[in-house]
C-alpha cells in the first residue's frame, strides 16, 4: 500500500536529510523507524503526507504516485500524530478532533465551526475509541500529556485513514503514558487494520509493538527486518 | 580550557592564573550608554531653557494657586456632565468597534507568516504604520473641517488611528503563534482559510480580547480630549469651562473623568484576568 523509492531530501542549509531511502509497506503492518536524532526519520514521515515536498525519488500510495495534484486525496487517507501533540490549546477536545475532518467539510460552514451531526458523532466515536469520551468538551490545555496525545490520535483516526504516521508519539510522555499510548496505537492497528509508520527512540517499545523495524542513520536505511531481530541490529544503528 | 586544567592552575598560583578571567562589572557599552544619556538630557534641558531649580521651588506656589481657583468643584450641572461623559464613552465604543472591524483584515494581510505575498504584506504594513503615525487629534481636526462638529469626527478619528495599533498588535500575535497546530491542520489537508479559523484565531483570542479592552480603555481617555477640537463629548465641556475661566467646573469635570476611567480600568483588568 506504500512504496518509497529512492527518496532524497536536501535542505537549503546543505543538510542531506534523506540519501536515497527505499522500502515497501504492506497494508496493516506496524513499522517502527528507529534512529538517532537527525537521522531523517521526521523528514521521511513529513515527505509522505506532503509537509515536505518530494523533490527526488517517489512515494507510491495505494498504487498512485503522490503528486501535488493528488496530495489532498492522500491527506484524506493518512493521519499524522506529532511528538508535541500540535493541538489548539484553547479549543475543546471535540473541536480539536473535528479539525481532522476539515479536508472533507464544507469550507464555509467549517469556518464558522459548524459541523454536521454525523461529523460530531464521528468525533465522539473517535474520542470513545481513545477512551476520552467524558473529556469531549474539556479544553485540551486542561488535560495531561498522555490524554492530549490521545486527542491527537483521535484527530488522526476520525477520517478513517488507512495509514497513520506517528512522529515520535511518546517522546514527550512519561513511561506509563508512553506504554499506554503505544498499546492504543497497536489496538488501532489491529482493530481497524490501519497501517502505522511510527518514529521511535525506545528500542523496547519498537520490539514489543512493531511487526517490522527500519533502522535509519544519517539519511540511509541501515537495516529493515522483523522486530524480533532488532537486538542483533541495534548496535549497527548507534555504533 | 577544561575544568581540570583550571583546577591545576589554581593550585599552582591561584591569583595570577585566575585574574585573567576577571571582567569589569560594568561593560564599556553600559558606560557609554550612561554617559550618552547624561549628555543627551543635558543638551535637551539647555535647548529647552528649562530651569529645574526654579521649577521645583515654584511648584508649590503654582499648585496652591491653581488649586485655590479650582476648589470646591462645581457640580451644579451634574446631569449635563454625566450625559457628556456617556457620550464620550459612546464615541470610544463606536470608534473601537470600527478599529476592530478594520484592523482584522489588515492584520491578516500584515502578518508575515500568513500574508498572501510580500507585496500585499508591505502595503498592509505601510497602512498600519501610516495611521499609527498620525495622532487622532490631527485626524479629528481634519474631520471636523470636513464633516463638521459633533460625535462623528471623534468616532472616525479614534477608529482610524487605533486601527493601526490593533492591526499591529494582532499581526504580532499571529506571527508568534505556536506553529504546531498549523502544521497538524496542513498535514490533514485543511485549506488556508480553515487553518486561520481553527489554528490561528483560537490561539490569539485571549490577547485579541485583552488588546481590544486596552484600546477601549485608551479610547475613552482619548475621547475626553477629542472634544477640545470639537469632536463631541465631555472634552467639549472641558474646553468651554476653560474658556469661561470656570475652574470649579473644570475640577468637577476632571473628577467625573477620573471616576469613569477608574471604573473602566478596573473593569477591563478584571475581564482580562478572566480570559485564558
Amino acid at each position: 500500500m506504500l512504496e518509497i523509492n529512492n527518496l532524497r531530501k536536501n535542505f537549503n542549509n546543505g543538510t542531506h536529510a534523506l540519501k536515497g531511502v527505499s522500502f515497501k509497506v504492506k497494508r496493516g503492518e506496524f513499522i517502527s523507524i528507529l534512529g538517532p536524532s537527525g537521522s531523517g526519520k521526521t523528514t521521511l514521515l513529513r515527505s509522505i503526507n506532503g509537509l515536505e515536498p518530494i523533490e527526488n525519488g517517489e512515494v507510491i500510495f495505494n498504487n498512485n504516485k503522490i503528486t501535488k495534484e493528488n496530495l489532498p486525496e492522500v491527506q484524506k487517507k493518512t493521519g499524522m500524530i506529532f511528538q508535541e501533540f500540535n493541538l489548539v490549546n484553547n479549543l475543546s477536545s471535540i473541536n480539536n478532533v473535528l479539525t481532522g475532518l476539515l479536508n472533507s467539510s464544507s469550507k464555509f460552514l467549517s469556518m464558522l465551526y459548524l459541523f454536521t451531526k454525523e461529523q460530531k458523532l464521528e468525533a465522539l466515536q473517535s474520542l470513545k475509541t481513545v477512551g476520552l469520551l467524558e473529556k469531549s468538551y474539556s479544553r485540551v490545555d486542561e488535560l495531561s500529556g498522555g490524554q492530549r496525545q490521545r486527542i491527537g490520535i483521535a484527530r488522526a483516526i476520525i477520517k478513517k485513514p488507512i495509514l497513520l504516521l506517528a512522529d515520535e508519539p511518546v517522546a514527550s510522555l512519561d513511561p506509563k503514558a508512553a506504554l499506554s499510548t503505544m498499546k492504543l496505537l497497536k489496538k488501532i492497528n489491529k482493530d481497524f487494520n490501519i497501517t502505522i509508520l511510527c518514529n521511535l527512540h525506545q528500542t523496547n517499545l519498537a520490539m514489543e509493538f512493531s511487526d517490522r523495524v527500519i533502522g535509519l542513520s544519517d539519511g540511509s536505511i541501515i537495516f529493515d527486518e522483523e522486530a524480533k531481530f532488532l537486538e542483533k541490529n541495534i548496535n549497527k544503528l548507534y555504533s | 580550557m577544561n575544568n581540570k586544567n583550571i583546577f591545576k592552575l589554581t593550585e599552582n598560583n591561584p591569583k595570577e592564573n585566575l585574574e585573567k578571567y576577571l571582567r569589569p562589572q560594568w561593560s564599556w557599552k553600559t558606560i557609554i550608554f550612561i554617559i550618552s544619556t547624561i549628555v543627551l538630557l543635558t543638551v535637551v534641558t539647555i535647548d529647552l531653557e528649562i530651569n529645574f531649580i526654579n521649577l521645583f521651588t515654584d511648584f508649590f506656589k503654582y499648585f496652591a494657586d491653581i488649586l485655590s481657583r479650582m476648589l470646591p468643584p462645581d457640580f451644579s450641572n451634574f446631569n449635563e456632565l454625566v450625559y457628556s461623559m456617556i457620550e464620550t464613552i459612546e464615541i470610544a465604543i463606536l470608534g473601537t468597534f470600527i478599529a476592530i472591524v478594520l484592523s482584522i483584515p489588515l492584520a491578516l494581510l500584515s502578518a508575515k507568516n500568513i500574508a498572501p505575498n510580500i507585496v500585499i504584506f508591505f502595503i498592509a504594513r505601510t497602512i498600519t504604520v501610516f495611521f499609527r503615525a498620525i495622532p487622532e487629534f490631527i485626524i479629528a481636526m481634519i474631520l471636523v473641517i470636513a464633516i463638521g462638529f459633533g460625535a462623528m469626527p471623534g468616532v472616525l478619528a479614534l477608529g482610524i488611528h487605533t486601527m493601526g495599533f490593533l492591526a499591529k498588535f494582532y499581526a504580532e500575535d499571529i506571527e508568534h503563534i505556536n506553529k504546531g497546530p498549523v502544521e497538524a491542520l496542513r498535514s490533514s489537508g485543511a485549506s488556508k482559510r480553515q487553518i486561520i479559523a481553527f489554528a490561528v484565531i483560537p490561539q490569539i483570542i485571549p490577547s485579541f480580547v485583552a488588546n481590544n479592552l486596552y484600546i477601549l480603555d485608551r479610547n475613552i481617555r482619548m475621547a475626553t480630549m477629542l472634544g477640545i477640537v470639537g469632536a463631541g463629548g465631555i472634552g467639549y465641556e472641558l474646553q468651554s469651562a476653560f474658556r469661561m475661566f470656570e475652574y470649579p467646573k473644570v475640577s468637577a469635570i476632571i473628577i467625573i473623568i477620573f471616576i469613569t476611567i477608574y471604573i473602566i480600568d478596573n473593569l477591563s483588568s478584571y475581564i482580562r484576568s478572566k480570559i485564558k
